[in-house]
């Protein structure tokens, strides 16, 4: 190190010397320029006075310079002398490089080898996150489903089918039954389109108790065994089940329970919460069924053609005999068929069906006398009380009926065929059911 | 001889106009037929303002019909063939004879123009009318159509 370094001082002071050398000759340089070139233009003392200035400037500046050189080489040395004494100038050590890059090395594959392991747990949480996410993905599009089905107008009892099928597919049990209460207080088996075969009060009075006092879903699975509930399991050969009661105003109008054979199956938190979800929305359909029903025989009217529908006119036509009875006086009724309204629906579509049969209700009814009860007692049938008419009176409304229909519908792109039958108490029954019946089998084309 | 017209004027007046009844008894006979409903010949009878006979008779005389008790008619079983039994009681009526092409009845309500259609439309015969008693009609119903 000494060496080298009393070396680099020879170089550095070989180097000034050159330089001031170098530069003294600069000066010399100029005044031969000056004293060749100038001198004959220009007085030789001027020229070597100049010369002299020049100089002596030159010496002063180069001094100057040199000296501050020397300090920055004394200050310089100083300071590799001491980092000589702090060790900073030593040359490293090798072997111990290596070694600690190893050790870094290694401490970098263990922390690696940590983060994967870390990084797979996570990917299999994020799995389990998905699967529960996928479920409640399903239970979400199911109950959508439930209510876009029940928007369409579909029947209850297919809504009913759906989610049993949903429950047994997303909480993978083997049986799935919905008990309701058939009006009578009897609790029977739900199943659809295979109602003769349904077990009638399979429940005991004390098992429909108890079920009726439960306040929440219950279960019996691997998280716990209640005995209470092994006449369920028993009914559905399962091992596991769950059962809750359908609760319609603190009434129960049935109940829902499944299960399954699985070794170490337990219902979650998730399941039980799709559960109490679907059999809430079961009571919300068999409220609506009971209501729809309800409503249904409070209808008088048939929605499409305002006319009176067939449970109105039946009971009018029952009143209205007995009247003709109590004043002997006779009962028409006036049936009319559009014979082929099922080709022109084939091939011209319901929309067009259906305002043709508003068109011929208008016409019909308008043909009719006010105090004359019109219906459409089926879906290409209407009907009209008409009230003291005898038979051969019905017969005049019948020509009355067919003229207006014929001018109705003469310019129509439709060609719409017609069949009437009139039918009177006494002569042709003495029941609304009677006349109908005869009515609707003595249809004729009239010309 | 049949006649048909509709009565000229509701039968109550023209009770009240034979003298039959008072125009009192026949308010009270309105009254109780707006309440319970039925014939106004038979609420009259029912109040016991007049008899059935009474009231046959002055129906027939009005309008040019001929009385018949029909309490030792017989009947064949081939004229009752004609009209079923729920003609018959609903109408008030009852077949008597054939005779060619012209049935006889027997009826309470001799005005009743749709039932003759009826009868007419069924037998195709030409119906000639007889006035009698619903009373009378009912029992012969009976008798004849093992009522």
């Amino acid at each position: 190190m000494k060496l080298n370094k009393s070396n680099k001082g020879r170089q550095f002071r070989r180097m000034i010397r050159t330089v001031i050398a170098l530069i003294t000759i600069m000066p010399i340089v100029a005044f031969m320029y000056l004293f060749t070139n100038v001198k004959n233009e220009m007085p030789t003392e001027t020229v070597l006075t100049s010369a002299i200035i020049i100089f002596i400037g030159w010496v002063v500046m180069l001094d100057m310079l040199l000296l501050h050189m020397l300090k920055l080489h004394v200050k310089s040395q100083a300071a590799i002398e001491k980092m000589q004494e702090k060790g900073m100038l030593e040359e490293p050590n090798i072997k111990s490089g290596v070694e600690s890059l190893e050790s870094v090395f290694t401490t970098l594959t263990t922390k690696v080898k940590e983060s994967f392991e870390g990084l797979k747990e996570m990917s299999a949480q994020i799995d389990t996150l998905n699967g529960e996410l996928a479920k409640k993905m399903n239970a979400l599009v199911t109950i959508m489903h439930i209510h876009e089905i029940y928007t369409q107008g579909r029947h209850e009892e297919e809504i009913f089918v759906f989610i049993i099928d949903k429950l047994k597919e997303m909480l993978k049990l083997t049986k799935v039954e919905l008990i309701l209460e058939n009006g009578q207080k009897q609790f029977v088996p739900f199943l659809s389109g295979n109602k003769e075969d349904a077990i009638q009060n399979p429940f005991a009075d004390s098992d429909i108790n108890f079920i009726s006092e439960l306040n929440k879903t219950a279960t019996n699975d691997n998280n716990g065994h209640d005995r209470s509930l092994e006449f369920l399991c028993r009914y559905m050969k399962v091992n596991n089940c769950f059962v809750v009661p359908l609760l319609l105003r603190d009434n129960m109008v049935g109940f829902l329970a499944g299960g399954n054979c699985l070794e170490n199956f337990s219902f979650s938190k998730d399941d039980i919460s799709l559960i109490n979800i679907l059999s809430k929305n079961i009571v919300l359909l068999w409220e609506h069924k009971k209501l729809s029903h309800a409503v249904a025989g409070l209808e008088i009217y048939d929605p499409l053609t305002t006319l009176y529908n067939r449970k109105y006119i039946l009971n009018r036509l029952d009143e209205e005999i007995k009247r003709a009875v109590l004043y002997q006086r006779p009962c028409g009724l006036l049936m009319l068929e559009i014979s082929n309204l099922e080709e022109i629906k084939k091939s011209s579509g319901a929309i067009a069906v259906e305002k043709l049969l508003k068109e011929i209700a208008t016409t019909f009814k308008d043909t009719l006398r006010p105090i004359d009860i019109s219906a459409r007692v089926e879906e290409n049938h209407m009907a009209a009380i008409l009230i003291e008419h005898n038979r051969r009176q019905c017969q005049v409304t019948v020509k009355k009926v067919q003229e207006a229909l014929n001018k109705r519908f003469e310019n129509s792109v439709h060609k719409i065929t017609f069949r009437y039958a009139v039918g009177e108490t006494p002569i042709d029954g003495r029941s609304a059911d009677e006349l109908i019946a005869f009515a609707s089998t003595h249809l004729k084309n009239i010309c | 001889m049949l006649k048909r017209n509709k009565l000229p004027k509701p039968l109550g007046e023209i009770l009240v106009d034979k003298g039959i009844i008072t125009k009192d008894q026949l308010n009270t006979a309105l009254e109780k037929q707006a309440e319970q409903g039925g014939l106004i010949g038979e609420v009259i009878v029912a109040l016991g303002f007049a008899t059935e006979e009474a009231i046959a008779q002055c129906l027939a005389h009005q309008f040019g019909f001929a009385f018949l008790p029909l309490e030792n008619y017989e009947i064949s079983k081939e004229t009752l063939a004609l009209v079923s039994l729920n003609v018959t009681e609903h109408y008030c009526l009852i077949p008597l004879d054939k005779i060619g092409n012209s049935l006889t009845i027997a009826m309470a309500n001799p005005l009743n123009t749709e039932a003759i259609e009826d009868l007419e439309d069924i037998t195709s015969l030409e119906i000639q009318v007889f006035v009698s008693t619903s009373t009378d009609i009912r029992n012969a119903i009976k008798k004849y159509y093992g009522q």
